[in-house]
């Protein structure tokens, strides 16, 4: 039976332009997490490897549980089975996604769970759910603790960062942020783009994946669409948001290059298993991802994970209804009503109520609860620029305050000092409306007094 | 997402002729009807364009003998579309003897309707491209405003038109001008493929006088040369079941030559160009070939090596053994046994970016009917509208032969009618 020519792409192919467009964003996690630390002295060998070795040991063993599935379960012809399984890819993929502070059994866990979401829907192209995120969200649940500014931070990082990742930054839980608080802590905004910045092991550097985004469309490797509508609907609703809330244009590109959203639009939305087959389902698919992840986010959580995983449940539904929609457009209108109208949703909710603290000039960096201590990392505009302050709280009572950096005039400081109003204000927090301000440097001493006022707020 | 596949290109221009098989099968098929009388008995001589059968449906399209000979015996042959069919087997007296007609008009333009139709009728002239529809049922209608001639041939390999068009270049510019007059056409539309320009100047070469006649170039992609496809790029329009709805008309350059040589000459549709190529063929060429000669004996002429016998194009074309050529026959090629292992779907959606015909095959394949109710849903997929144009299957990375499985479905649904 014809046809007697056949195009010249296949889908091992297919596969090998995956890998190969992953190797860079692969070699910079090990600049990133391995050299730099390394040069730094911060690790050793070991530790120079050891980003290889995590995604190493994500590959072998999603390999090697596939494997065991198909010696017990297709043992007449285990070998066709495993030659067109691709079983590298959930771990792989799993073990990009991770913070590299994740223990290595964690890993293999989540690879374990990933595996089997794929083998019990019958196998490669048969799987509802992306297998790779199916052990993430596994891992999210049972080791919730590996998700923090601890496990996000190389040891390089650690000690030059002293904020916490850019999404589990406090200041997005309370309010939207400002560049002081999102971008600031860890330089620019090209840091976000290259990648230089605390996150997953490969997800930071957005120049990266655009770049695999290009090679792959190009070679018509992914779906397009998928990413396209997905990044631009998060630009436009975090856009809209941005500038209702004085927000400048770094706002948007913030959201985009942050957290897992440009690696996960381009590589995890699009696994071809479990994304739409039609090009307006693409479409919608992508407009979706947007919505929910920019939802997720507002709601203080990084959401990329969860919206492609909830969208892999929807894919049958909307190809459904996207492949009658081919013969008339019409059909497909209610769902891009739907998503028009979620995104005009969106922007409005979060623009009137935006959650942030009453005082525009106060922020809140982090917050960590240690047993019966938490401990904030606050800033307050001063005379000459932010304070930033460290404030800790021990069973409702503050028992410390530090100012961590400031840039107010150093004979206005010292006056402060002098006056030993830092401890002034701890032993009056009961009642620091009543508490006198320091006398020719009243704008700064009044800054901290609400600093620690706004703090106070915030841990009731 | 459009497919260019690239036309392989054949060594030389020329036209073989082929013209003395020892014995010639005609195929007792009128497109895709099979319910034909005989006319002839066993031991019966027959002269060369004599009506050996007739259709018995609506259009009663007579079939002419393509040599003079006797009737030998009623054999089953395979067919273009690779099925079995009755033949008339006529053995060769390399006589060539024609049966007296009445003379006809020099000038081709000087029919009246009636009696152009009339003619192409009685000359059994059908859709040459593929389909194999009576011709003079197209234009038996005054709602004609536009004729397309087809001269697009998107499969690879076909060069049958594209060879004929240019030896018969100021004949096929003369028939079309002439159909243009008796049936009081506004204008005619030469469709070339933009890879093709040469055709075109040389059209350019002679179009000076006619000043209804247009050429336009179209994309090389595949499949062009579906009428749909066509039709849409050349006039922008869309119809619902036939181009008529439109005014337009469709024919390719095969039919419209077949048109001159029956207007001029009163001579039947008894020969036809065919390309012979693929690349376990020696000599590749088009041929001139008498209708119901054997597939094989031309192919022995041209030297084959082992390989795959396939009738049509690369595309549409299917695998047969034992074939005769038939009117509606435009290629026989011979090619490496496809040797793909298909392997599990990606739902990569390339099948989907490609149909023409706006089907998502992926969809349609992948889809389990059971009860009735699945039928019903399986319908608004609509595999009905499958052109068969094999674009799936080609496109497909896990080398799955899509179009097989939306055929079957195809069969699944019609089965329930």
């Amino acid at each position: 039976m014809g046809p007697f020519i056949k195009s010249k792409d296949t889908t091992t192919k297919i596969m090998i332009r995956l890998l190969l467009s992953l190797l860079p964003i692969i070699l910079f996690s090990f600049y990133k997490n391995g050299i730099i630390p390394f040069l730094h002295d911060k690790v050793g060998i070991l530790g120079l490897f050891y980003p290889l070795i995590f995604i190493l040991v994500g590959v072998i063993s999603s390999f090697v549980f596939e494997l065991i599935y198909a010696l017990i379960f297709k043992k007449d012809d285990y070998k066709e089975y495993i030659k067109e399984s691709y079983s590298i890819f959930p771990g792989l993929f799993l073990a990009m996604i991770l913070p590299i502070n994740v223990p290595i059994y964690v890993l293999i866990l989540g690879v374990f769970v990933s595996v089997l979401s794929k083998v019990l829907f019958g196998g490669f192209g048969k799987n509802l759910f992306n297998p790779a995120l199916v052990g993430y969200l596994f891992i999210i649940i049972i080791f919730s603790s590996s998700f923090s500014s601890a496990t996000y931070f190389n040891k390089y990082e650690l000690d030059t960062i002293t904020s916490a990742t850019p999404l589990t930054n406090e200041s997005l839980v309370t309010g939207i942020g400002t560049y002081d608080t999102l971008v600031r802590p860890y330089g620019r905004l090209l840091n976000f783009f290259i990648g230089m910045i605390p996150g997953s092991l490969a997800e930071t550097s957005a120049l990266l994946c655009l770049i695999g985004f290009i090679y792959l469309s190009v070679t018509k490797t992914i779906k397009w669409r998928i990413p396209v509508t997905y990044i631009s609907t998060v630009f436009l609703i975090t856009y809209v948001i941005g500038s209702y809330l004085d927000q400048s244009l770094y706002y948007p590109f913030f959201h985009i290059f942050s957290g897992g959203l440009m690696f996960g639009a381009i590589y995890m939305a699009t696994d071809p298993v479990t994304s739409t087959v039609t090009p307006i389902g693409q479409v919608l698919q992508g407009v979706f991802l947007g919505i929910l992840t920019v939802l997720f986010r507002f709601i203080g959580t990084e959401g990329v994970a969860f919206s492609i995983l909830i969208m892999n449940l929807f894919v049958p539904i909307l190809d459904n209804i996207c492949a009658k929609s081919r013969f008339n457009i019409i059909k497909s209108l209610g769902l891009f009503l739907i998503a028009w109208l979620s995104i005009i949703a969106l922007c409005l909710y979060f623009s009137y109520i935006n959650k942030g603290p009453n005082d525009p000039d106060f922020d809140i960096i982090s917050k960590n609860k240690n047993g019966s201590k938490t401990t904030y990392v606050v800033t307050q505009k001063g005379y000459g620029g932010t304070i930033k302050g460290e404030i800790i709280f021990e069973k409702d009572k503050i028992i410390s305050f530090n100012i961590l950096s400031n840039h107010e005039t150093k004979a206005k400081y010292d006056l402060i000092i002098q006056e030993n109003y830092l401890n002034k204000i701890i032993s009056n927090q009961e009642n620091l409306d009543n508490l006198d301000t320091v006398s020719s440097a009243t704008v700064t001493s009044t800054a901290l007094k609400k600093m620690v006022i706004n703090t106070i707020e915030d841990y009731k | 997402m459009k497919v260019k596949i690239s036309k392989k290109r054949m060594t030389q221009d020329e036209l073989v002729v082929f013209n003395k098989p020892s014995k010639v099968y005609i195929p007792l098929i009128s497109g895709s009807d099979t319910d034909i009388t005989i006319l002839v008995k066993k031991g019966e001589y027959v002269y060369k364009g004599s009506i050996v059968a007739k259709s018995k449906g609506n259009f009663r399209i007579p079939i002419h003998s393509s040599v003079s000979g006797t009737v030998v015996d009623f054999v089953e042959k395979t067919s273009f579309s690779g099925e079995k069919i009755k033949c008339i087997l006529i053995e060769n007296d390399f006589k060539e003897k024609i049966e007296v007609k009445p003379t006809v008009k020099k000038e081709i333009n000087k029919y009246t309707k009636d009696e152009f139709i009339e003619n192409l009728k009685e000359n059994g002239i059908v859709g040459l491209g593929g389909a194999g529809f009576p011709t003079y049922v197209k234009y038996d209608t005054n709602k004609i405003k536009t004729l397309i001639v087809n001269a697009v041939e998107c499969e690879p390999y076909i060069t049958a038109d594209e060879c004929l068009a240019k030896q018969k270049c100021e004949e096929i510019l003369e028939t079309i001008d002439a159909i243009l007059e008796i049936n009081k056409i506004e204008e005619a539309i030469i469709a070339i493929k933009k890879e093709n320009i040469k055709l075109k100047e040389l059209f350019d070469n002679f179009i000076g006088t006619y000043l209804k006649i247009k050429i336009k170039l179209v994309p090389n992609i595949y499949p062009m040369g579906w009428e749909r496809t066509l039709i849409s790029e050349v006039t922008g329009k869309q119809y619902n079941k036939l181009p008529i709805e439109k005014g337009i008309v469709v024919n390719n350059i095969s039919t419209i030559y077949a048109i001159y040589e029956a207007l001029k000459y009163n001579k039947p549709l008894i020969e036809k160009v065919v390309t012979f190529s693929g690349e376990k063929l020696k000599k590749k060429c088009n041929v001139l070939v008498k209708i119901g000669t054997s597939v094989d004996e031309v192919l022995k002429s041209l030297g084959v090596l082992d390989g795959v016998i396939i009738s049509g194009g690369p595309m549409m074309g299917v695998a047969v053994s034992d074939a005769v050529i038939c009117s509606n026959q435009n290629c026989v090629l011979v090619l490496d046994k496809p040797n793909d292992i298909p392997m599990k779907c990606l739902k990569c959606g390339k099948c989907v970016s490609v149909c023409p015909a706006k089907l998502s095959p992926v969809l349609i394949m992948n889809f389990k009917c059971k009860t009735d109710k699945d039928k019903l849903k399986l319908s608004k997929l609509h595999p009905e509208r499958c052109i068969e144009c094999g674009l799936c299957s080609y496109i497909c990375p896990s080398k799955i032969n899509v179009r097989e499985t939306i055929k079957n479905k195809k069969e699944l649904l019609k089965g329930d009618k």
